[in-house]
């Protein structure tokens, strides 16, 4: 069963072509790799997968369902999410509220029960999505720290946390953008651990990374991307061999590596 | 009680509920100059409401706030697309209008304005209003709601793609804010007993954002107890004369460089609340 098909992408900015004709499928349950130099467009997919950039042709299906013109919180609610390159956490909030926030949530109830339960005894809605979001926040290590205030979080931290309030969306598909980005060595063990975990809760990962080594060991299938064209496409063995990726990565012998 | 102090009580209240509406829409990043627009059509409406119609005081006065909140709405969809400095100029457009149009409405007084309205506000409806205020926002601000709202001003990308829905809780909040300005508008109307178009200009939005901005924004104590505050003070600095406003402008001007987040903010509250309810329960 395909998870997410991507059928013709192409976005372009103005003049520029990021994502090119792309064709794309994920099958359920899979860790898939999307590698590819700086400006390959893997972030640009990214963002048409979320909704937060429309293409200019193509179609994306999530599940066998069609997501043109659907709003970014709308993919949230039927099962896509992501992480940022960038670290985007609500950083004067604590992290424990990180994760409550991203937890769906049946607001009429709890507005009805807000209204009628007496100010000093938690509704039930609030105690079941604390103990959620704590039980999150302990897969991912971070439950001692849950009081902290996000952006006092350490770096490495920062990334976990930001992968706890994703799955509190209980997604189907996950994005991640990097999740070892300016990590070293040690810092990327436990961080590909919680990657293979995650896929045993169910649920597809698409992640980007340029770290070959990383993605060949936790990846089942990867797609290369460059100036937004997929070059390549397979399992990791072959993709490590295919000369396109090489020089994509490499660059021509004239003119040298330049990353 | 003297009438020099029951003045006073009256003003300060009056002045958190406005510097409150400015609150609620900051608090989910957007700011909105266009308070005083919002106070003056609740102003109007209730001031027509008890003295052409007769009504109850607290009715006319909800009306008011209910017709703003309503114009809030309407105008919170186009102020979702703009954000910053953009909006700031969209709603200062808001408020300027509205106040022009009150200031050519012959049927509201026009230029002459609107006198004889009856002096209902006083101290236990005002207050009375304000501790509600404080109560129904301090129970949204500890709950789901005030989480998601907290996470659209701190990233309002993330919050989206974790689900929340933006266009339903900004306009909420620019629509909050726009009901309780309406509010004020009506306990003023009620209290000055004369309104013309001149009292809901831009320095009155000015006024009461720097009450908000000054007092904190973090938590709604901030608004509360900086409006407190600030109408106070040129009452103490009274001895100075002429250079009371000028000693104003420096307490403000010290206050932004050691407290840039406000004079109030979450960790003074939780350190507050921590020695007085010891320890929270989720903690």
């Amino acid at each position: 069963m395909k998870t997410l098909v991507m059928t013709d992408v192409t976005k372009a900015f103005g003049g520029v072509t990021a994502v090119s004709n792309v064709r794309l499928e994920v099958e359920e349950g899979r860790i898939h790799g999307l590698v590819g130099p700086n400006g390959a467009g893997k972030t640009t997919l990214f963002n048409l997968i979320t909704g937060v950039l429309t293409p200019n042709s193509g179609s994306i299906q999530f599940q066998g369902r069609n997501l043109d013109g659907l709003k970014p919180h709308k993919r949230t609610a039927l099962g896509i999410c992501r992480t940022y390159q960038n670290i985007k956490l609500f950083k004067s909030a604590t992290v424990l509220d990180n994760v409550m926030v991203a937890m769906p949530y049946r607001m009429r109830s709890a507005i009805l029960q807000l209204a009628i339960k007496s100010p000093f005894r938690e509704i039930r809605e609030e105690k079941e999505v604390r103990e959620r979001a704590g039980a999150l926040l302990d897969f991912v290590g971070l439950y001692e720290k849950r009081n902290h205030v996000a952006s006092a979080l350490p770096f490495g931290d920062q990334r976990r946390l930001e992968i706890a309030r994703a799955l509190a969306t209980k997604p189907r598909l996950l994005l991640l953008d990097e999740p070892c980005a300016g990590m070293n060595q040690a810092e990327k063990e436990p961080m590909v651990r919680l990657i293979r975990e995650i896929r045993e809760r169910q649920a597809t990962v698409i992640v980007i990374e340029h770290d070959m080594g990383m993605i060949c060991q936790i990846c089942d299938v990867i797609t290369v991307l460059n100036f937004g064209v997929v070059i390549a496409q397979g399992l990791p063995d072959s993709i490590q061999k295919d000369p396109l990726v090489i020089e994509a990565y490499l660059g021509d012998e004239k003119l040298g590596y330049d990353e | 009680m003297s009438y020099y102090l029951q003045t006073l009580l009256l003003t300060i209240g009056i002045n958190m509920i406005l510097a409150f509406s400015f609150y609620v829409p900051f608090s989910a990043g957007m700011i909105s100059l266009g308070q005083a627009g919002f106070m003056a059509i609740g102003a109007y409406t209730a001031a027509m409401l008890t003295l052409k119609l007769g009504l109850p005081f607290l009715w006319a006065v909800l009306a008011g706030g209910c017709l703003s909140g309503l114009i809030g709405i309407v105008t919170g969809f186009p102020a979702l697309r703009i954000r910053g400095v953009y909006l700031m100029l969209m709603t200062l457009g808001l408020g300027e209008a509205i106040r022009v149009f009150l200031l050519n409405f012959e049927y509201v007084g026009g230029v002459s304005g609107l006198s004889g309205i009856p002096p209902k506000t006083n101290l236990t409806n005002l207050y009375a209003f304000i501790f509600l205020l404080v109560v129904i926002f301090s129970r949204i601000n500890a709950s789901q709601i005030g989480r998601i709202i907290e996470a659209i001003r701190e990233n309002e990308e993330a919050a989206q793609g974790m689900g929340i829905n933006l266009t339903k809780y900004k306009v909420l909040t620019f629509a909050g804010g726009a009901f309780i300005a309406g509010m004020g508008g009506g306990f003023y109307a009620h209290y000055a007993r004369f309104i013309e178009s001149a009292n809901f200009g831009i320095g009155q939005t000015l006024e009461l954002m720097i009450f908000a901005i000054f007092g904190g924004t973090e938590t709604l104590w901030g608004p509360i107890l900086g409006t407190a505050f600030l109408t106070l003070l040129p009452e103490w600095l009274r001895p100075l004369q002429e250079w009371r406003m000028f000693m104003y402008g420096l307490v403000l001007l010290a206050m932004m460089v050691l407290r840039p987040k406000g004079v109030i903010d979450k960790s003074l509250v939780r350190g507050v609340a921590h020695k007085f309810c010891g320890q929270k329960k989720n903690d």
